[in-house]
């Protein structure tokens, strides 16, 4: 407890006037002459005992009353922590002096024993309770910073430039607001105060002024990327705790985007609890409640690469958000498709110009309250070359940010892919799988059995099946590796064909080929049902066919009874699925020069044979038979490079880009996307153009020179969840910050409130008040049944 | 016009400065009030027998004169000429004493004392003046002319108070000092010690005297109007003692209601009539009391 005004404590001295009143009081009572005294003596033998306890009890009231007067003019303060164990203290005491009273009053009532001695006995409890408590919380609570309220603060300023903080109401973004807010916040700081401003650039101290820190705020400026709140706050935390400043002060701007605070962090929320007495934690809101948005999604496309004259779908969510007004509106949402120039971007006259754009396809959505739409939007016939698309939602609402969305897909002529079976109907199948469209005249998919491997040109195909392979020359296995070297994609299904001879097999040149050594065949028996297909890497591209559902699926369900397995796993080989029970791999990757080999250890799909056991049920379960399907088909897209990297990318990740050199020139022009385009210079070493990493949204340009120009490209979105502008409520914030460890205030005058507490604690003023008031009324009850009327003296004659 | 009872209030005496219009007033408003006196014939004695003759009020009629003899006769009455009366006035320093009245104990037993000197002298009773404190002081001796009223009126004007009161061994000297029956009006706030006064009275009453107590205490002595922290004085004693009158009043006002309900029945007891008093009363209750008196001697 510390005081504002410390030298009125002085004033206790006052306490003496109502002690020398009762003293002079005492030597000259008013005078009476009343000749019937006797009978006052009769009386006053009774009446005496009552009557100077009152009278001492009034004095003593009079005492109180200027001394918590007093105190109360000194303007005692506490920490904030403390102020509830102050107000628990004086209900105590009030109950103390009421205890103390009836004990008093009934002693000098003469009533018996047993009713005064226990009201003495509580009133003994309830002092020393008052009195203990008092000394804890003033001995061992939080200490109060200085009283002088000119000292310089050390302050960590966190400016939230969360996309979300881009919204606008009454002509202003956030961010604008928050701005305004620091600036105001730093013009009232002492001026030798210490401030850091945590906007993402490391700093290692707080060594701004509230000048220099401010004319920083005015630079902020929004970035397309969600801020992490929590780590800006631990960074901040830490150096405001090691400055040498006693009165420490976080401040954290924000929009209150439950985004930006992401997830609780234990470490943190222990530190804070530990610090919360010494740091003072505000939360200055400068959001919006009842935002209104529409808003589009994250884009979604079914491949990143087509074949040439190939449709591309794009499936964006659109959201209405209207502040749960639920108003019904219509809102448009156009694809614009940028034409392919190898000789644009180009800076004619300081302004970039673009190849042009046109609308590829529209919809228009009747939305009839709060809702979340999926648009399919198709841009078909696409010819070769990388597509750059522009998905824009036609309504002026606060936040632009999300109005756009970009996509960038690859439409490549597609390779062709050799399937060797031995069995015709699986070939067919298997072509049938790879390509629906089966135009035998211009099929993609070519099959052949063994015997005929020999003489096929592998270079023509892209990919190579080898289902249910058996033995393979030494020669033609050479042949095969240098395909896959070359950049070439194979697939090898070992399936019950190299059952035959599996001691022969490690041994044989086409080991070479396998991911492991020591094959053998793991059987099991048809009734044990036990063993299934175990998704190791579940994001891996092969599983993209499932739709990312690889783990939804019930793979107990069909259960696997024979598979190959290794003595061990060559080295670089990744497994993307196992054997359930064990680490036996059923599926795996592995790099060979610029190509790679997959290899699937049971058979996918397996076809029936009369008279032979199945080595699976993947394929013939009815209900999830599509997931061999979508494995058997994703395997082969990878390999064919369908699904390589794809070009729509999320802002602020970095971009690497694969840069064959006999299809891509070295050196790039970079030509970042408007308002705020720049044309940057890079240069791709190893097969690998590093393009950076970049946080705006939307379409990069690459232009080169490889004999002729050629153009390529990359787009970059903001995640929708970035801009959602779901706030966050106090529930969260106490799970991430701690229960009453920090404040939040919305307005100027909240934010003075909640920092002048903390910083000069809560002042006892109105309570000791409240306490003056009291024992007035008390005095005042007690001298007037002393004093009632004016007193005239007796005549005498 | 000036209501009857008006006469008889204590403050429209006070207005008054001469105590003979003072005595005068009192007892004309007391008589005025007296619409059918049960007192007929009072202050007379019986003398002799005449005949009844139209006009003479029937109740004069003796109905034992008239069954020995068969005819009418009305008793013929005479004043009573031997009722000698004492008026004894307490003149210690409590009597001097008022709070909040016009007049003081003293100032009221004397307006008092002067009615009845007034009253008795207008139908011949003999009277007479006797002061005391702690011993007897000035006196009148009785008479019943006409002139004696001036001078118990005169003596009544010159009372000063003197010192404390001591009324048993002043009762003692009064004994001493009577030669005959006689009616003694005693005008004392009593503030003296209890039992030797009782016993005193008792004496007097056994020695075949008529005895009227007018205790006679101020106002503020029986109501204790008082609030707050006091010190009070004993006028008498010069004593002082602090008092929380507020607590106090109502445990007083019960001591002097015991007292006083103790002296009616003590003074009852030995056919001493008490007529307790205070100085905010009318005179009536004390000229009603002698009157009542009087008529029990016949």
């Amino acid at each position: 407890m510390n005081f504002v005004h410390l030298s009125i404590l002085a004033g206790l001295a006052s306490v003496s006037i109502p002690l020398m009143l009762h003293m002079l009081g005492r030597k000259q009572p008013q005078l009476v002459d009343f000749p019937a005294l006797r009978f006052v003596r009769q009386t006053q033998l009774e009446q005496s005992s009552s009557w100077k306890l009152r009278h001492f009890l009034l004095l003593l009231l009079r005492i109180l009353l200027f001394a918590v007067l007093v105190l109360a003019l000194a303007r005692p303060r506490v920490h904030s922590a403390t102020m509830g164990g102050m107000v628990g203290i004086s209900g105590l005491i009030v109950l103390a002096v009421l205890a103390s009273l009836a004990a008093a009053i009934a002693w000098a009532s003469r009533r018996p024993l047993a009713v005064w001695g226990l009201a003495a006995l509580v009133a003994i409890a309830l002092w020393g309770g008052a009195a203990a408590w008092g000394y804890r919380a003033l001995s061992f609570g939080p200490a109060l910073p200085t009283s002088d309220t000119t000292a310089p603060v050390a302050v960590g300023l966190i400016v939230d430039t969360s996309p979300s903080m881009g919204y606008q109401s009454k002509n202003q973004t956030r961010l604008a607001v928050a701005k305004e807010m620091a600036t105001w916040l730093l013009g009232r700081m002492p001026i030798d105060s210490h401030v850091g401003v945590f906007n993402g650039v490391p700093i290692g101290s707080l060594a701004q002024s509230p000048q220099s820190a401010s004319s920083q705020i005015d630079r902020i400026e929004r970035t397309t990327q969600l801020v992490d709140l929590l780590e800006r706050l631990s960074t901040a935390l830490d150096l405001v705790i090691a400055d040498e400043l006693e009165r420490k002060e976080i401040y954290i701007l924000t929009d209150m985007n439950s985004a930006a605070w992401g997830a609780a962090r234990p470490e943190l929320t222990k530190l804070i609890e530990q610090v919360k007495d010494q740091v003072l934690i505000q939360v200055v809101d400068v959001g919006v409640e009842d935002a209104v948005n529409w808003q589009l999604g994250d884009p979604k496309v079914d491949v990143n690469t087509i074949p040439v004259d190939g449709d591309i779908t794009i499936r964006i969510p659109v959201t209405q958000s209207t502040g749960g007004k639920q108003a019904a509106s219509a809102v448009t949402v156009e694809l614009w498709q940028e034409a392919i120039d190898p000789k644009l971007p180009e800076v004619v006259g300081g302004t970039l110009r673009l190849p042009e754009s046109k609308v590829a396809a529209r919809s228009v959505i009747n939305f009839t309250g709060d809702s979340t739409v999926e648009v399919e939007l198709i841009a078909k016939r696409l010819s070769e070359g990388i597509h750059h698309f522009t998905i824009k939602l036609d309504k002026n609402d606060p936040l632009s940010i999300d109005n756009q969305r970009y996509v960038t897909v690859t439409a490549k002529r597609q390779q062709p892919t050799l399937v060797v079976a031995n069995n015709a109907e699986a070939a067919r199948v298997l072509s049938l799988m790879l390509d629906p469209s089966n135009n035998e005249s211009n099929s993609l998919v070519t099959t052949m059995n063994y015997a005929q491997l020999p003489q096929a040109v592998l270079t023509r195909y892209s990919v190579i099946v080898l289902f249910d392979p058996g033995m393979i020359a030494a020669n033609l296995v050479q042949a095969l590796k240098e395909h896959v070297s070359g950049g070439g994609g194979m697939l090898i299904v070992m399936g019950p064909t190299l059952e035959a001879g599996p001691e022969s097999l490690g041994a044989s040149p086409f080991s070479e080929l396998l991911p492991g050594t020591n094959p053998t065949v793991l059987v099991r028996k048809e009734s044990d049902r036990t063993a299934f297909w175990i998704p190791a890497a579940p994001t891996h591209p092969v599983y993209q066919e499932l739709e990312n559902r690889a783990n939804e699926i019930a793979w107990q369900l069909m259960p696997i009874f024979r598979s190959w397995n290794f003595g061990a796993l060559k080295d670089g080989v990744q497994v993307l699925a196992t054997l359930s029970g064990s680490d036996a791999p059923l599926l795996t990757t592995q790099s060979m020069g610029s190509g790679q080999i997959q290899t699937l250890l049971t058979p996918l799909p397996e076809f029936e044979k009369p008279q032979a056991k199945l080595w699976n049920e993947l394929w013939i379960n009815e209900q999830y038979w599509w997931a061999s399907f979508g494995i058997f088909s994703g395997c082969v897209k990878t390999l064919s490079g369908a699904n390589q990297t794809p070009l729509t990318l999320a802002a602020g990740s970095s971009v690497n880009l694969e840069n064959d050199p006999n299809q891509w020139p070295k050196k790039w022009e970079l030509f970042t996307p408007p308002p705020a385009s720049e044309r940057l210079f890079r240069e791709a070493n190893d097969g690998l153009l590093a393009v950076g990493t970049h946080s705006d949204a939307g379409v990069y340009h690459l232009r080169g020179r490889l004999g002729d120009a050629v153009a390529r490209g990359f787009s970059m979105n903001i995640a929708a969840s970035d801009t959602s502008l779901q706030r966050t409520d106090s529930t969260s914030l106490d799970s991430l910050l701690g229960t009453d460890a920090y404040h939040v205030a919305r307005k100027q005058d909240e934010i003075e409130s909640s920092v002048g507490q903390a910083r000069f604690g809560r002042e006892l003023y109105p309570l000791l008040m409240l306490f003056v008031a009291g024992i007035f009324l008390a005095e005042q009850v007690m001298s007037n049944r002393f004093y009632r009327i004016q007193l005239r003296v007796g005549k005498a004659a | 016009m000036v209501a009857v009872e008006q006469y008889l209030k204590p403050e429209l005496a006070a207005q008054i400065k001469r105590l003979d219009l003072r005595a005068q007033m009192i007892v004309r408003g007391f008589l005025q009030g007296l619409h059918a006196s049960p007192f007929h014939g009072f202050s007379v004695e019986f003398s002799e027998h005449r005949r009844y003759s139209h006009g003479d009020d029937p109740k004069d009629i003796d109905w034992v004169a008239y069954a020995k003899t068969g005819k009418y006769y009305v008793k013929k009455f005479e004043a009573e000429t031997n009722l000698t009366g004492y008026l004894a006035i307490d003149l210690s320093q409590s009597m001097n004493y008022t709070y909040r009245q016009s007049l003081t104990k003293l100032d009221y037993s004397i307006c008092l004392a002067a009615a009845l000197a007034y009253l008795m002298i207008s139908q011949q009773d003999p009277v007479g003046l006797v002061t005391f404190d702690t011993k007897l002081g000035a006196c009148v001796p009785p008479r019943s002319r006409r002139s004696q009223l001036p001078t118990i009126l005169s003596q009544l004007t010159k009372l000063k108070v003197a010192g404390k009161t001591d009324l048993a061994s002043s009762l003692v000297q009064l004994a001493a000092m009577l030669r005959h029956r006689s009616l003694l009006m005693i005008f004392s706030d009593l503030l003296t010690e209890e039992a030797p006064m009782l016993r005193a009275l008792r004496n007097l009453r056994h020695a075949g005297h008529d005895i009227i107590v007018f205790h006679v205490l101020d106002e503020a002595e029986v109501t204790f109007p008082f609030q707050g922290n006091l010190q009070m004085r004993d006028p008498e004693t010069g004593q002082t003692e602090p008092v929380f009158a507020t607590e106090a009043a109502s445990d007083y006002r019960r001591k002097v209601e015991e007292f006083r309900a103790k002296l009616n029945k003590e003074l009852t007891e030995s056919r001493i009539d008490y007529v307790p008093l205070d100085t905010s009363q009318l005179y009536d209750k004390a000229l009603t009391e002698y009157l009542l008196r009087r008529r029990n001697r016949f």
